[in-house]
C-alpha cells in the first residue's frame, strides 16, 4: 500500500483575530515537501502573523496548522525541532557577541556543529567575535540567517529573509536556500518583493488584509511585473511609436533619455531600439508593496473584476496623462492606434491618479492590472491551480478599459508574441 | 534654533516619570521627616538636649554616609540632616544611570541616528540632552518644594519656605553634574556598563570624601573635587546658615565644562562606537566561540550575574554597616527618652532596642531590598520579551513553560544569593563586634526573606506573558506602598489602621528577628507564591510576545 504523502505545511481555516479587522483569517494552505513557497503581501497584510502561528509563537483563534503532520499548537516543541525560523523582527542581544548568541541558540536546539556555524558565517561574511550591538542591520540579519540554517532543518520558515542584506550577500543567501532545497528542505518565505520570491520560490501565495487571495504558480507572477526603464541613447526615437509596442507604456523621450514602463517581456522594446547606441540602461521594478499601496489608496476602489470594465461614455473624470487604457488583444497589438483621452479614462469608482504625477499614475495602472489579476479572488476567496485554469498557465487578465469582456485577454508575458 | 528647542523639549518630556517620582517622593518625605521631628523633640529642654546629643553620636557613627548635623534641634536642621544631605547620592546614582542610557543607550536603538538625521547638530544633541535633564530636575525640585511647603504649612510646622525651595533646587545640582559626567565617560570607554560602574564608583567615593572631610582633617584639602561638598556648603536650610551662591555657581560651571567635553567627544567619535574601542578577539578564527552557557537554565542565570552581584554587594554592605552600628546607635540614643521611644517603634519595644534596630535596619530593610531585586529581575525578563530575545529562544525546540521555569529558578538564585550573603555578613559582623544574636530568630528572619522575594518575583513572572509592560509597575507599587505603610508609618507613628497594614507585603514578612516567624504571615506569602505558580502552570501554553 502506497504511503500517503504528508504535506510539509498545512493549514485549515487558520485564524488569528486581533480585532478591528486585523489578523489572519481562514487560511487554507498546503505546501508540499521540498517545495519553496513565497508568501507575498504588503506590510500589515498578515504575513508575519502566519509565520508566527506556524512557529507556535502565537496561538490561533480558530483553525489548525501542521508541519509534517505535527500540530503546531499541540506539539510546538516537535515542530520547532524540524524548523529553522528567521523572524521578521530581530531580537536585540545587546552585549552578547555574535558567536555567543549562536552558541546559545545551537545549545538550546542541539545537534548543531560549530563547524557548520563557522562555515555559514564565513559564507555570509559575518564576524562572530563582535558584540551584537555593534552589528549593522545587515549583519544582524546575517546572524539570523545563520541561526535559521545552522541546524539543517527540514523546514525553513523565513520572514523577509533578505531584508537589510546587500546584493552580494543576497546572492549567497539564494545559494544557501538552493542548497537547502537540494538537501530536501521545504521553504516557506514571506516577502513583499517580487524579485526575492522569484529567486527562491516555485509557488506563491498572496495575502491581503489577512486573507489569502491568490495561491498559484510563480509563472503567474511574471505577467504582473512592470519595470520602470530609463535608457540613455544616441540617435532619434519616437515616443509614440514606442508606446505602441506590446508591453511598453508611458514612453517619453527627453533629448537622449528615454523613460518608459515595460510589462512582461523586454524583447519587443530591445528590438525597437536595436538600431541605436545605448549608453546606459536602468530597469527598476516597483515593489509589490508599492503596487498594493497604489491599489488600495482608496478603499472604495476595491471592487471585483467587473470594476475593471469601464464604460467610456459614463466615465467620470478624464485623465490628462495619456494612458493606454485599452490595450490591444495579442493578435492586433501592433496595429492598435495610440490611446485617446476618452480611452484613457479611469474605471467607474476608481480614483484617478494625480495627473501631474506619472509615477503615481503608473503605479495605479499597475495596480489596476493586479486588481484584474486578483479580481475574482477578492470576494470568492483563494483560487488554486486546477480550479478554473490550466497548469502552467496564468489566470485570465482583463485589461482596464477593455470594452468587450468576452474578448480574448492577453495571457502571461511568456505567452505573448515576441514582437508585435 | 527651533529644532534644538524642539529636541530639548522632547528630551525634557522623556523624564516625566523621574520628575513625578522625585518631586512627589521628596515632597512627601520632607513632610514626613518634619512630622517626625515633633515626635522626637519638644517634650522639654532636657529631652531636647539629650536628643541632640544622641543624634550627634549617631552622626559620628555614620560620618561616612551623612554630612555633620547642624541645628538638629530645629525642624529645618533635622530635615536637612536626616533627609536631604544623604539623599544627594541617591539622586546622583539615578542621574548617572540615566546619563549612561541617554546617549550611548539611544545610539544602540538607533534613536540618535534618527535625531541626527533631522539635521540636529551633534553638540546641540548633547547640550540639549543635558539641559533637558537639568530642566527636569528643576521641575522635580519645584514640585517637591510645592508639596513640602504646602504640607508643612498645613501642618503648622516651622520650615522656612524660601530656604527649603532653594535647598531643593541645589540638591539636584550634583545629580546634574553626574548626568553630564556619565554622558562623557560612557562615550569614551569601550564598555557602557564599565563606564557606568566607574562613574558610580566616582560618585560614591566623592560622597564619602565630602562627608569624611569634616572629621578627617587631611581630607579637607581635596574635598573641593567632590560635587557633594558644593551642595553641602552652598545650601542653607538650618537656622544660622547662609546660602553661598558661589558654590552653586562653581558646580554649574563644572557641569558646563563636562558638558562641553561631552559635546566635543561626540563631535569627534563615530556614532555607535565609543572613543576607545575594545580590541576584537577573533575567537572563531582559533576555532572557539566566546563562552556562553548553552542551556536555558544556566543561560538565564548567567544573564543575571551582574544584577545578582550588584544587589548582593549592596545588601551585604548595608547588613554589615547596620550590624556594626547596633551598639553605637543604641548606646548613643540611650540617654534620650525621645530617641529611645523612636527606636522602640522599630519593632523591639523598650526592652529590646538593639534587636529592634537589627530587625528594622538589617532584616526588614534587607527583605525589602531582596524583594526589590526580585522586581529588578522581573524587569530584566520583561526586557527579554520586549526586545524579542524570548522569541529567539522560543524559535528553538522549547516550550514557553520551559522559559518560565528557568525564570523561576533564576529568581530563586537571585533571591537566595543576597539573602545568604546578608546572613553571613550579619553573623560575621556581629561576632567581630561582640554582639550576641538570637540564632533561631536570626535564621528565621533570614529564611522569611525568601518567601517574600519569591512571592513578589513569581507573581511578576506569572504576569509577564500577558502584562509584560505592567508587571514591574504593579509589583513596584505594591512593594512601595508596603514600605510607606509599614516602615515609614511605623517610624513616624502615623497610626495606620491595622487592616491597612495587613494588606501589605512587609506585614506578612513581620518582625521575625524579634518575634520569630509569624506563621500567618508566612502562610500569606506561601499562598501568594502558590497562586503565582498555579497561574504560571495554567498559562503553560501562553504566548510570550514582545508585549
Amino acid at each position: 500500500m502506497a504511503e500517503i504523502p504528508v504535506a510539509a505545511i498545512q493549514t485549515r481555516g487558520l485564524t488569528r483575530d486581533f480585532g478591528a479587522g486585523r489578523g489572519l483569517f481562514d487560511l487554507d494552505l498546503e505546501v508540499r515537501p521540498g517545495e519553496a513557497y513565497g508568501y507575498l503581501g504588503p506590510n500589515g497584510a498578515g504575513k508575519s502573523t502566519t509565520l508566527r502561528l506556524l512557529m507556535g509563537l502565537i496561538r490561533p483563534t480558530s483553525g489548525s496548522a501542521t508541519i509534517f503532520g505535527v500540530d503546531v499548537t499541540r506539539d510546538p516543541v516537535r515542530v520547532k525541532a524540524m524548523v529553522g525560523y528567521l523572524p521578521g523582527e530581530l531580537a536585540q542581544f545587546g552585549d552578547m557577541r555574535g558567536g555567543q548568541v549562536l552558541s546559545l541558540l545551537a545549545g538550546l536546539r542541539g545537534g548543531v556543529s560549530a563547524a557548520d556555524i563557522r562555515t555559514l558565517a564565513k559564507r555570509l561574511g559575518l564576524d562572530l567575535s563582535r558584540h551584537y550591538r555593534e552589528y549593522s542591520r545587515g549583519n544582524k540579519q546575517k546572524l539570523a540567517v545563520v541561526a535559521a540554517l545552522m541546524a539543517k532543518p527540514r523546514v525553513l520558515i523565513l520572514d523577509e529573509p533578505t531584508s537589510g542584506l546587500d546584493p552580494l550577500v543576497q546572492q549567497e543567501f539564494y545559494r544557501l536556500i538552493a542548497e537547502a532545497r537540494e538537501a530536501g528542505a521545504t521553504v516557506f518565505m514571506s516577502s513583499h518583493v517580487f524579485a526575492e520570491v522569484e529567486h527562491t520560490c516555485s509557488r506563491v501565495g498572496i495575502i491581503r488584509d489577512g486573507r489569502l487571495i491568490r495561491d498559484g504558480d510563480l509563472q503567474e507572477i511574471h505577467s504582473m511585473r512592470v519595470h520602470r526603464v530609463t535608457i540613455s541613447f544616441e540617435g532619434d526615437l519616437d515616443a509614440d511609436a514606442l508606446n505602441r509596442i506590446q508591453g511598453v507604456s508611458q514612453a517619453r523621450v527627453h533629448g537622449s533619455l528615454l523613460t518608459c514602463h515595460v510589462q512582461g517581456d523586454f524583447d519587443p522594446l530591445l528590438r525597437a531600439i536595436s538600431g541605436l547606441r545605448v549608453t546606459n540602461l536602468v530597469s527598476q521594478e516597483p515593489s509589490l508593496e508599492e503596487v498594493f499601496l497604489a491599489y488600495y489608496a482608496d478603499e472604495s476602489a476595491v471592487e471585483p473584476v467587473a470594476a475593471s470594465e469601464p464604460e467610456p461614455e459614463t466615465a467620470p473624470e478624464p485623465v490628462t496623462e495619456p494612458v493606454p487604457a485599452t490595450e490591444p488583444p495579442p493578435e492586433s497589438g501592433a496595429d492598435t492606434a495610440p490611446p485617446t483621452d476618452a480611452e484613457s479614462e479611469t474605471a467607474p469608482g476608481h480614483q484617478a491618479p494625480d495627473p501631474g504625477d506619472p509615477e503615481a499614475h503608473h503605479l495605479a495602472r499597475s495596480a489596476f492590472r493586479l486588481r484584474d489579476w486578483l479580481g475574482s479572488e477578492l470576494e470568492s476567496g483563494p483560487q488554486r491551480l486546477g480550479e478554473g485554469e490550466k497548469e502552467g498557465q496564468g489566470p485570465e487578465l482583463v485589461e482596464p478599459g477593455r470594452t468587450d469582456p468576452s474578448a480574448p485577454a492577453p495571457g502571461p508575458a511568456e505567452d505573448q508574441p515576441p514582437d508585435q | 534654533m527651533r529644532r534644538a528647542t524642539r529636541f530639548t523639549y522632547q528630551a525634557f518630556l522623556s523624564h516625566w516619570r523621574g520628575i513625578l517620582v522625585i518631586g512627589v517622593g521628596f515632597g512627601v518625605l520632607v513632610v514626613q521627616q518634619a512630622t517626625q521631628f515633633t515626635s522626637l523633640f519638644g517634650s522639654g529642654a532636657t529631652n531636647n538636649a539629650d536628643a541632640v546629643a544622641g543624634m550627634q553620636s549617631l552622626a559620628r557613627t555614620f560620618a561616612v554616609a551623612i554630612p555633620p548635623p547642624r541645628r538638629v534641634d530645629t525642624v529645618a536642621g533635622f530635615v536637612d540632616w536626616r533627609l536631604l544631605g544623604a539623599s544627594t547620592i541617591y539622586l546622583a546614582i539615578y542621574a548617572l544611570i540615566t546619563g549612561a542610557a541617554a546617549l550611548r543607550g539611544e545610539e544602540e536603538t538607533g534613536l540618535v541616528d534618527s535625531w541626527l538625521g533631522t539635521g540636529l547638530g551633534r553638540s546641540t544633541l548633547v547640550i540639549g540632552r543635558i539641559l533637558a535633564f537639568g530642566l527636569a530636575l528643576a521641575a522635580a525640585a519645584a514640585l517637591a518644594a510645592l508639596i513640602s511647603i504646602a504640607g508643612t504649612q498645613a501642618a503648622g510646622l516651622p520650615l522656612p519656605p524660601g530656604p527649603l525651595a532653594i535647598t531643593l533646587f541645589m540638591l539636584v545640582l550634583p545629580a546634574l553634574f553626574y548626568f553630564a559626567l556619565s554622558m562623557l565617560v560612557t562615550q569614551v570607554l569601550p564598555s557602557r556598563r564599565g563606564a557606568t560602574g566607574l562613574v558610580a564608583a566616582l560618585a560614591g567615593s566623592t560622597f564619602v570624601l565630602a562627608n569624611l572631610s569634616y572629621v578627617v582633617a587631611g581630607l579637607s584639602v581635596i574635598r573641593w573635587v567632590s560635587p557633594f561638598f558644593y551642595f553641602d556648603q552652598g545650601h542653607a536650610l538650618a537656622e544660622g546658615t547662609e546660602p553661598q551662591p558661589a558654590y552653586a555657581g562653581a558646580l554649574l560651571l563644572a557641569t558646563a565644562l563636562v558638558t562641553i567635553a561631552a559635546a566635543a567627544v561626540f563631535r569627534w567619535r563615530d556614532v555607535g562606537a565609543p572613543l576607545i574601542r575594545s580590541r576584537d578577539r577573533h575567537h572563531e578564527q582559533a576555532g572557539h566561540f566566546p563562552f556562553y552557557p548553552r542551556r536555558l537554565l544556566t543561560a538565564t542565570i548567567w544573564e543575571l550575574r551582574w544584577t545578582i552581584v550588584g544587589w548582593t554587594s549592596g545588601i551585604v554592605l548595608l547588613a554589615a554597616l547596620d550590624t556594626a552600628s547596633i551598639k553605637p546607635v543604641t548606646e548613643g540614643f540611650g540617654t534620650s527618652t525621645a530617641l529611645k521611644t523612636y527606636l522602640a517603634r522599630l519593632g523591639g519595644g523598650e526592652s529590646q532596642l538593639a534587636l529592634g534596630f537589627l530587625s528594622f535596619a538589617v532584616f526588614v530593610l534587607g527583605a525589602t531590598l531582596v524583594a526589590t531585586a526580585a522586581i529588578n529581575v522581573v524587569a530584566r525578563f520583561a526586557a527579554d520579551q520586549q526586545e524579542r530575545r524570548v522569541e529567539a529562544l522560543l524559535a528553538q525546540p522549547l516550550r514557553p513553560l520551559d522559559v518560565q521555569l528557568a525564570r523561576i529558578a533564576a529568581l530563586l538564585v537571585a533571591a537566595v544569593v543576597p539573602t545568604g550573603a546578608m546572613f553571613v555578613a550579619v553573623v560575621f559582623t556581629a561576632k567581630w563586634f561582640g554582639i550576641d544574636l538570637h540564632a533561631a530568630h536570626l535564621r528565621g528572619a533570614t529564611l522569611m526573606v525568601l518567601p517574600l522575594a519569591l512571592a513578589v518575583g513569581v507573581a511578576g513572572v506569572a504576569m509577564l506573558p500577558r502584562f509584560t509592560r505592567l508587571a514591574v509597575w504593579v509589583l513596584s507599587a505594591a512593594l512601595g506602598l508596603s514600605v510607606v505603610v509599614v516602615l515609614v508609618g511605623a517610624m513616624s507613628a502615623w497610626g495606620v489602621p491595622d487592616w491597612a497594614t495587613r494588606l501589605t507585603l512587609l506585614r506578612a514578612y513581620g518582625r521575625p528577628a524579634v518575634q520569630g516567624i509569624d506563621t500567618s504571615g508566612l502562610a500569606v506569602l506561601l499562598v501568594l507564591l502558590g497562586a503565582g505558580l498555579v497561574a504560571i502552570a495554567v498559562q503553560a501554553r501562553s504566548e510570550m510576545t514582545a508585549g
